[in-house]
């Protein structure tokens, strides 16, 4: 980043400027900024509706993106296994449809029929909480705990660490992070890396 | 039958070849490659089949490499799944992409912040090593030809 100043035309700075918002957004333990997001059958939904919430796993998230899909049943089953215990999914999609037309509110809406997705499916459409949150990819996990107001992020990164076979997880980051805070406990990792396709930003 | 099993062998070793084109292998491997061949500038662009961005950037890079052919190397690095090896194969005939070929073997993603603690793990992504030692990173898709010379004149030494 600091090599590419040195460059310092407008055209660069806004460049930096832009992965600098894209790359900073929460670290763990800060404090997350409630939203307001538009859900796949219309209502809007915010972390503040949810009163028994202990926290969410917020995944960012799309319909065509390969290594979204790969993670499409092992979601279900995070929302099957935390939901009642306070930890609910919430999935965003903050892709523009325009660059991605298979990453429209309508097919939004079609995925979670066809795939049975049994948690909220937001859209994220002047990507503002995309931004907020420093997601840089698809799929992307933030686990968040409430805290004495709202709720902070205890998490950040991969939902595990096999993305093409399920069978072959060695360590389930996401699972591990729920369940130590469903003990009390410290997140041992608190923050994976993983590959992914780019947000798709609106140009 | 003498002619049969000639032309049998020499399919066979064309296909060998172009098998021999694609080398599989993990993160410390692809270390080794990239610093053995980065006495020279070299250029590591990391992509998939599935990544439209990386597909459609990828002219570019054959292009930039017919022009730099003498003073860049050119890494391609395929982080397809395991299971789409023959996608793979197919988009590097099909683009006659040339120089050296990889496929990552690593289903986890330990290895992202090893290559570059700034980097999320998105595609496209490509990295310019040079020979002193420095690196360049560039994050997201080059829009043009253009766009990519204009990254490595910028970055490779006078």
């Amino acid at each position: 980043m600091k090599k590419t100043l040195q460059y310092g035309s407008a055209a660069i700075l806004t460049v930096v400027i832009l992965t600098a918002a894209t790359i900073n957004g929460y670290k763990v333990g800060d404090k997350v900024k409630d939203f307001k997001l538009k859900n796949i059958d219309g209502k809007f939904i915010s972390l503040s509706e949810f009163d028994d919430a202990k926290g969410f796993i917020v995944i960012f998230t799309c319909n065509q993106c390969p290594y979204a899909k790969a993670y499409e049943s092992r979601v279900l089953a995070l929302d099957r296994m935390y939901k009642e215990k306070g930890y609910p999914v919430i999935a965003i999609n903050p892709n523009d449809p325009v660059a991605v037309p298979d990453d429209s509110f309508e097919s939004m809406v079609q995925n979670a029929r066809k795939k049975g997705f049994t948690f909220p499916y937001l859209i994220d459409e002047t990507q503002q909480v995309a931004r907020q949150f420093g997601a840089a990819r698809t799929p992307h996990v933030y686990v968040l705990n409430k805290a004495t107001e709202g709720y902070e992020v205890a998490y950040i990164g991969a939902i595990d660490d096999n993305t093409e076979d399920a069978g072959n997880v060695k360590h389930t980051y996401v699972e591990d992070a729920v369940n130590a805070l469903l003990n009390g406990k410290n997140v041992s990792v608190p923050e994976t890396k993983a590959v992914g396709c780019t947000i798709k930003w609106k140009k | 039958m003498k002619t049969i099993s000639l032309t049998l062998l020499i399919t066979l070793n064309f296909i060998s070849g172009f098998a021999q084109d694609l080398r599989i292998v993990s993160y410390p491997e692809l270390e080794r490659i990239i610093s053995a061949s980065s006495q020279k500038p070299t250029l590591v662009n990391l992509w998939a089949t599935w990544c439209k961005p990386c597909v459609e950037e990828l002219p570019y890079f054959i292009s930039a490499q017919e022009r730099f052919k003498d003073e860049v190397e050119f890494i391609f690095v395929s982080l397809d799944f395991m299971s789409q090896t023959p996608k793979v194969k197919e988009m590097i005939k099909k683009l006659s992409m040339h120089g050296t070929m990889i496929q990552l073997n690593e289903p986890g993603g330990d290895w992202i912040d090893k290559m570059d603690n700034n980097w999320s793990g998105a595609i496209p992504y490509t990295l310019l090593y040079l020979p002193n030692g420095k690196k360049w990173e560039h994050y997201d898709a080059f829009s043009s030809l253009e766009d990519l010379t204009s990254f490595l004149n910028t970055h490779l030494p006078k």
